[in-house]
Protein backbone atom coordinates (compact mmCIF):
# COMPACT_ATOMS: atom_id res chain seq x y z
CA UNK A 1 0.00 0.00 0.00
CA UNK A 2 1.14 3.58 -0.63
CA UNK A 3 2.62 5.22 2.50
CA UNK A 4 3.11 9.00 3.00
CA UNK A 5 5.10 9.80 6.40
CA UNK A 6 3.79 13.13 7.41
CA UNK A 7 6.00 15.12 9.34
CA UNK A 8 5.02 18.01 11.20
CA UNK A 9 7.75 20.08 12.36
CA UNK A 10 7.76 23.90 13.97
CA UNK A 11 11.39 24.94 15.15
CA UNK A 12 12.88 21.51 15.37
CA UNK A 13 16.48 21.78 13.50
CA UNK A 14 18.07 19.71 15.81
CA UNK A 15 15.87 16.47 15.81
CA UNK A 16 14.24 16.63 12.80
CA UNK A 17 17.30 15.02 10.32
CA UNK A 18 17.52 12.29 12.75
CA UNK A 19 14.42 11.02 13.04
CA UNK A 20 14.25 11.15 8.92
CA UNK A 21 17.29 8.57 8.95
CA UNK A 22 15.73 6.61 11.84
CA UNK A 23 11.81 6.30 9.76
CA UNK A 24 14.30 5.50 6.39
CA UNK A 25 15.94 3.00 8.49
CA UNK A 26 13.12 0.67 9.96
CA UNK A 27 10.63 1.45 6.85
CA UNK A 28 12.88 1.82 3.88
CA UNK A 29 11.12 3.10 0.54
CA UNK A 30 8.48 5.41 2.35
CA UNK A 31 7.66 8.70 1.12
CA UNK A 32 8.16 11.11 3.55
CA UNK A 33 6.83 14.74 3.84
CA UNK A 34 7.94 17.40 6.43
CA UNK A 35 5.59 20.42 6.50
CA UNK A 36 7.45 22.97 7.97
CA UNK A 37 5.29 25.01 9.73
CA UNK A 38 6.57 28.59 9.42
CA UNK A 39 9.79 27.79 11.40
CA UNK A 40 12.38 30.28 12.28
CA UNK A 41 15.46 27.98 12.48
CA UNK A 42 16.82 25.92 9.64
CA UNK A 43 13.93 23.09 10.05
CA UNK A 44 13.60 23.31 6.35
CA UNK A 45 17.23 23.04 5.41
CA UNK A 46 17.83 20.55 7.91
CA UNK A 47 14.83 17.99 6.50
CA UNK A 48 15.51 18.62 2.70
CA UNK A 49 19.47 17.66 3.81
CA UNK A 50 18.18 14.63 5.45
CA UNK A 51 16.59 13.30 2.26
CA UNK A 52 12.41 14.47 2.90
CA UNK A 53 9.86 16.14 0.73
CA UNK A 54 9.56 19.70 2.57
CA UNK A 55 6.24 22.08 2.20
CA UNK A 56 7.27 25.11 3.59
CA UNK A 57 3.84 26.95 4.92
CA UNK A 58 4.63 30.68 4.78
CA UNK A 59 2.79 30.88 8.03
CA UNK A 60 2.28 29.41 10.99
CA UNK A 61 -0.61 27.56 10.77
CA UNK A 62 -0.39 26.03 14.35
CA UNK A 63 0.31 22.19 14.44
CA UNK A 64 -3.34 21.18 13.08
CA UNK A 65 -3.31 23.77 9.68
CA UNK A 66 0.14 21.62 9.40
CA UNK A 67 -1.20 18.05 9.89
CA UNK A 68 -4.22 19.08 7.54
CA UNK A 69 -1.67 19.79 4.89
CA UNK A 70 -0.33 16.56 4.78
CA UNK A 71 -3.74 15.08 4.60
CA UNK A 72 -4.17 17.18 1.95
CA UNK A 73 -1.33 15.87 0.02
CA UNK A 74 -1.75 12.49 0.69
CA UNK A 75 -5.50 13.10 -0.88
CA UNK A 76 -4.27 14.92 -3.81
CA UNK A 77 -1.45 11.79 -4.29
CA UNK A 78 -3.66 8.97 -3.99
CA UNK A 79 -1.96 7.73 -0.96
CA UNK A 80 -3.50 4.40 0.69
CA UNK A 81 -1.72 5.17 4.35
CA UNK A 82 -0.41 7.97 6.60
CA UNK A 83 1.65 7.72 9.16
CA UNK A 84 1.57 10.99 11.32
CA UNK A 85 4.71 11.36 13.35
CA UNK A 86 6.64 14.18 15.86
CA UNK A 87 9.93 15.57 14.40
CA UNK A 88 10.58 16.35 17.96
CA UNK A 89 12.16 12.32 18.41
CA UNK A 90 9.41 11.87 21.15
CA UNK A 91 8.01 9.16 18.64
CA UNK A 92 10.07 5.78 17.83
CA UNK A 93 10.24 5.06 14.18
CA UNK A 94 10.58 1.76 15.31
CA UNK A 95 7.26 1.59 15.55
CA UNK A 96 5.92 2.15 11.91
CA UNK A 97 5.69 -1.17 10.79
CA UNK A 98 3.62 -1.90 13.57
CA UNK A 99 1.07 0.83 12.75
CA UNK A 100 1.34 0.00 9.26
CA UNK A 101 0.93 -3.54 9.42
CA UNK A 102 -2.44 -3.15 12.14
CA UNK A 103 -4.30 -0.67 8.89
CA UNK A 104 -3.04 -3.33 5.97
CA UNK A 105 -4.71 -5.98 8.04
CA UNK A 106 -7.92 -3.91 8.39
CA UNK A 107 -8.19 -4.11 12.06
CA UNK A 108 -8.97 -0.22 12.39
CA UNK A 109 -9.01 2.95 10.45
CA UNK A 110 -7.09 5.04 12.31
CA UNK A 111 -4.81 3.44 14.85
CA UNK A 112 -3.38 5.26 17.36
CA UNK A 113 0.54 4.76 18.91
CA UNK A 114 -0.37 4.69 23.12
CA UNK A 115 1.99 5.24 25.58
CA UNK A 116 -0.52 3.62 28.20
CA UNK A 117 -1.84 0.10 26.62
CA UNK A 118 1.06 -1.60 28.03
CA UNK A 119 3.30 -0.25 30.87
CA UNK A 120 5.82 2.12 29.68
CA UNK A 121 8.35 4.10 31.51
CA UNK A 122 7.69 7.23 29.61
CA UNK A 123 8.01 10.08 31.86
CA UNK A 124 5.53 12.88 32.00
CA UNK A 125 4.94 15.65 34.91
CA UNK A 126 2.11 15.10 37.36
CA UNK A 127 0.00 18.46 35.89
CA UNK A 128 0.07 16.54 32.38
CA UNK A 129 -1.05 13.24 33.82
CA UNK A 130 -4.12 14.61 35.01
CA UNK A 131 -4.31 15.82 31.84
CA UNK A 132 -4.01 12.84 30.11
CA UNK A 133 -6.29 11.07 32.50
CA UNK A 134 -8.83 13.40 32.71
CA UNK A 135 -9.07 13.47 28.55
CA UNK A 136 -8.83 9.46 28.39
CA UNK A 137 -11.83 9.61 30.88
CA UNK A 138 -14.15 11.81 29.30
CA UNK A 139 -13.15 10.86 25.81
CA UNK A 140 -14.25 7.22 26.46
CA UNK A 141 -17.62 8.35 27.89
CA UNK A 142 -17.99 10.18 24.81
CA UNK A 143 -17.38 7.69 22.34
CA UNK A 144 -18.64 4.72 24.95
CA UNK A 145 -15.16 2.76 24.39
CA UNK A 146 -12.05 3.25 26.42
CA UNK A 147 -9.39 5.18 25.02
CA UNK A 148 -6.05 5.00 27.15
CA UNK A 149 -3.90 7.84 25.41
CA UNK A 150 -5.90 10.75 23.65
CA UNK A 151 -3.23 12.91 23.40
CA UNK A 152 -0.52 10.93 21.17
CA UNK A 153 -0.03 12.58 17.99
CA UNK A 154 1.60 9.20 16.25
CA UNK A 155 -1.15 7.63 14.07
CA UNK A 156 -1.55 5.56 11.16
CA UNK A 157 -5.00 6.06 9.05
CA UNK A 158 -6.64 4.92 6.24
CA UNK A 159 -7.55 6.13 2.96
CA UNK A 160 -11.25 6.99 4.62
CA UNK A 161 -9.34 8.86 7.45
CA UNK A 162 -7.34 11.09 4.39
CA UNK A 163 -10.77 11.71 3.41
CA UNK A 164 -12.32 13.04 6.13
CA UNK A 165 -9.18 14.82 8.03
CA UNK A 166 -8.22 16.51 4.95
CA UNK A 167 -12.44 17.80 5.10
CA UNK A 168 -11.96 18.84 8.63
CA UNK A 169 -9.51 19.14 10.98
CA UNK A 170 -9.16 20.93 14.05
CA UNK A 171 -6.83 24.00 14.06
CA UNK A 172 -4.76 23.87 17.49
CA UNK A 173 -4.30 21.11 20.03
CA UNK A 174 -6.46 18.69 17.47
CA UNK A 175 -5.00 14.94 18.99
CA UNK A 176 -8.09 14.62 21.47
CA UNK A 177 -10.96 15.95 19.44
CA UNK A 178 -9.77 13.81 16.38
CA UNK A 179 -10.62 10.70 18.49
CA UNK A 180 -14.58 11.75 19.04
CA UNK A 181 -15.20 13.36 15.82
CA UNK A 182 -13.62 10.03 13.68
CA UNK A 183 -15.54 7.74 16.23
CA UNK A 184 -18.76 9.77 15.56
CA UNK A 185 -18.30 9.43 12.44
CA UNK A 186 -18.41 5.88 12.04
CA UNK A 187 -14.10 5.67 12.08
CA UNK A 188 -12.89 2.22 13.48
CA UNK A 189 -9.87 3.17 15.91
CA UNK A 190 -7.72 1.30 17.63
CA UNK A 191 -4.75 2.15 19.80
CA UNK A 192 -1.61 -0.03 19.92
CA UNK A 193 1.16 0.04 22.44
CA UNK A 194 4.55 2.05 21.21
CA UNK A 195 7.57 3.19 23.21
CA UNK A 196 8.09 6.95 23.33
CA UNK A 197 11.23 9.10 24.44
CA UNK A 198 11.31 12.13 26.30
CA UNK A 199 11.38 15.26 23.53
CA UNK A 200 14.74 15.24 22.50
CA UNK A 201 14.90 18.71 21.05
CA UNK A 202 12.56 21.70 20.50
CA UNK A 203 9.62 23.19 22.82
CA UNK A 204 6.32 21.36 23.89
CA UNK A 205 3.76 23.84 21.73
CA UNK A 206 1.79 23.54 25.35
CA UNK A 207 3.28 25.41 27.98
CA UNK A 208 1.72 25.69 31.99
CA UNK A 209 0.15 29.09 30.75
CA UNK A 210 -1.47 27.29 28.17
CA UNK A 211 -2.28 24.12 29.79
CA UNK A 212 -5.85 26.04 31.39
CA UNK A 213 -6.46 27.31 28.37
CA UNK A 214 -5.72 23.87 26.24
CA UNK A 215 -8.37 22.01 28.62
CA UNK A 216 -10.97 24.46 28.25
CA UNK A 217 -11.16 24.88 24.72
CA UNK A 218 -10.77 20.92 24.17
CA UNK A 219 -13.29 20.12 26.72
CA UNK A 220 -16.04 22.54 25.50
CA UNK A 221 -15.30 21.28 21.80
CA UNK A 222 -15.60 17.47 22.94
CA UNK A 223 -18.99 18.37 24.39
CA UNK A 224 -19.96 20.52 21.24
CA UNK A 225 -18.93 18.10 18.38
CA UNK A 226 -20.16 18.97 15.06
CA UNK A 227 -23.40 17.64 13.57
CA UNK B 1 -44.53 43.85 31.33
CA UNK B 2 -41.40 42.17 31.56
CA UNK B 3 -38.10 43.92 34.35
CA UNK B 4 -35.10 44.86 33.02
CA UNK B 5 -33.45 42.29 34.67
CA UNK B 6 -35.34 39.60 33.00
CA UNK B 7 -34.91 41.53 29.42
CA UNK B 8 -30.84 41.45 30.24
CA UNK B 9 -31.08 37.47 31.65
CA UNK B 10 -33.37 36.70 28.34
CA UNK B 11 -31.19 38.40 26.03
CA UNK B 12 -27.71 37.32 27.62
CA UNK B 13 -29.22 33.44 27.62
CA UNK B 14 -29.62 34.20 23.74
CA UNK B 15 -26.04 35.17 23.19
CA UNK B 16 -24.80 32.39 25.20
CA UNK B 17 -26.94 30.26 23.43
CA UNK B 18 -25.95 31.85 19.91
CA UNK B 19 -22.36 31.34 21.07
CA UNK B 20 -22.39 27.46 21.75
CA UNK B 21 -24.45 26.89 18.61
CA UNK B 22 -21.74 28.29 16.12
CA UNK B 23 -19.04 26.78 18.32
CA UNK B 24 -20.92 23.48 17.67
CA UNK B 25 -21.02 24.13 13.98
CA UNK B 26 -17.50 25.14 13.93
CA UNK B 27 -18.35 28.52 11.87
CA UNK B 28 -16.90 30.07 15.52
CA UNK B 29 -13.19 29.28 16.78
CA UNK B 30 -12.93 28.71 20.67
CA UNK B 31 -10.38 31.39 21.42
CA UNK B 32 -12.63 34.03 19.63
CA UNK B 33 -15.87 33.23 21.58
CA UNK B 34 -14.31 33.18 24.88
CA UNK B 35 -14.99 36.64 25.45
CA UNK B 36 -18.54 35.86 24.33
CA UNK B 37 -18.49 33.37 27.18
CA UNK B 38 -17.50 35.34 29.81
CA UNK B 39 -19.64 38.70 28.78
CA UNK B 40 -22.64 36.19 28.98
CA UNK B 41 -22.24 34.56 31.92
CA UNK B 42 -21.68 37.75 33.40
CA UNK B 43 -24.53 39.50 32.40
CA UNK B 44 -26.52 36.65 33.37
CA UNK B 45 -24.91 36.83 37.15
CA UNK B 46 -25.94 40.66 37.05
CA UNK B 47 -29.10 40.19 35.61
CA UNK B 48 -30.47 37.26 37.86
CA UNK B 49 -28.61 38.88 41.57
CA UNK B 50 -30.42 42.15 41.44
CA UNK B 51 -28.79 42.92 44.59
CA UNK B 52 -25.46 42.76 43.10
CA UNK B 53 -26.69 44.77 40.41
CA UNK B 54 -27.35 48.08 42.49
CA UNK B 55 -24.47 47.32 44.39
CA UNK B 56 -21.98 47.70 41.93
CA UNK B 57 -24.04 50.56 40.04
CA UNK B 58 -24.15 52.85 43.31
CA UNK B 59 -20.12 52.01 43.39
CA UNK B 60 -19.99 53.80 40.49
CA UNK B 61 -22.58 56.38 41.19
CA UNK B 62 -25.44 55.08 38.65
CA UNK B 63 -28.76 56.03 40.21
CA UNK B 64 -30.69 53.36 37.78
CA UNK B 65 -29.59 50.14 38.76
CA UNK B 66 -30.14 48.76 34.99
CA UNK B 67 -28.37 51.03 33.49
CA UNK B 68 -25.23 49.56 34.87
CA UNK B 69 -25.64 46.40 33.15
CA UNK B 70 -26.46 48.35 29.71
CA UNK B 71 -23.40 50.31 29.90
CA UNK B 72 -21.21 47.45 31.00
CA UNK B 73 -22.47 45.33 28.34
CA UNK B 74 -21.43 48.85 25.72
CA UNK B 75 -17.87 49.02 27.34
CA UNK B 76 -17.81 45.16 26.47
CA UNK B 77 -18.33 45.74 22.78
CA UNK B 78 -16.26 48.47 22.76
CA UNK B 79 -13.68 46.23 23.99
CA UNK B 80 -14.83 43.35 21.22
CA UNK B 81 -14.03 45.83 18.87
CA UNK B 82 -10.95 46.90 19.09
CA UNK B 83 -10.32 43.29 19.85
CA UNK B 84 -11.78 42.47 16.15
CA UNK B 85 -9.20 45.15 14.69
CA UNK B 86 -6.32 43.80 15.93
CA UNK B 87 -7.67 39.74 14.44
CA UNK B 88 -8.32 41.97 11.64
CA UNK B 89 -4.57 43.42 11.59
CA UNK B 90 -3.05 40.03 11.89
CA UNK B 91 -5.22 38.37 9.31
CA UNK B 92 -4.35 41.30 6.81
CA UNK B 93 -0.40 41.30 7.61
CA UNK B 94 -1.01 37.43 6.90
CA UNK B 95 -2.49 37.74 3.86
CA UNK B 96 0.03 39.59 2.65
CA UNK B 97 2.66 36.99 2.67
CA UNK B 98 0.40 34.47 1.48
CA UNK B 99 -0.57 36.60 -1.68
CA UNK B 100 3.41 37.41 -2.08
CA UNK B 101 4.30 33.77 -1.96
CA UNK B 102 1.69 32.57 -4.56
CA UNK B 103 2.61 35.29 -6.76
CA UNK B 104 6.19 34.46 -6.39
CA UNK B 105 5.53 30.85 -6.69
CA UNK B 106 3.02 31.56 -10.09
CA UNK B 107 5.97 33.55 -11.62
CA UNK B 108 8.28 31.11 -11.08
CA UNK B 109 6.01 28.41 -12.73
CA UNK B 110 5.27 30.68 -15.81
CA UNK B 111 9.07 31.19 -16.52
CA UNK B 112 9.30 27.14 -15.97
CA UNK B 113 6.58 27.02 -19.17
CA UNK B 114 8.65 29.91 -21.10
CA UNK B 115 11.47 27.82 -21.17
Amino acid sequence: MKTLVVIPAYNEQSTISGVIESIKHYQPGVDIVVINDGSIDNTSFAAKGAGALVIDLPQNLGIGGAVQTGYMYAKRHNYDIVIQIDGDGQHNPRDIPKLIKAIEMDEADLVIGSRFVKETDYPSSPMRQIGIAFFSKLVSFLCKKHYFDTTSGYRAINKKGIELFSQYYPKDYPEVETIVYASNRGMRIKEISVKMNKRQGGRSSITPQKSIYYMLKVTCVLLLQPF
Amino acid sequence: MMSPYTYSFLLSLLMLFLTLYFIKKRMLEFKYSILWIITSLFMIVFSTHKELTDLLAAMVHISYPPAFLFVTALVFILVLIFYLTLVISDVQKKMTKVIQEVEIIMSCSEKGEQK
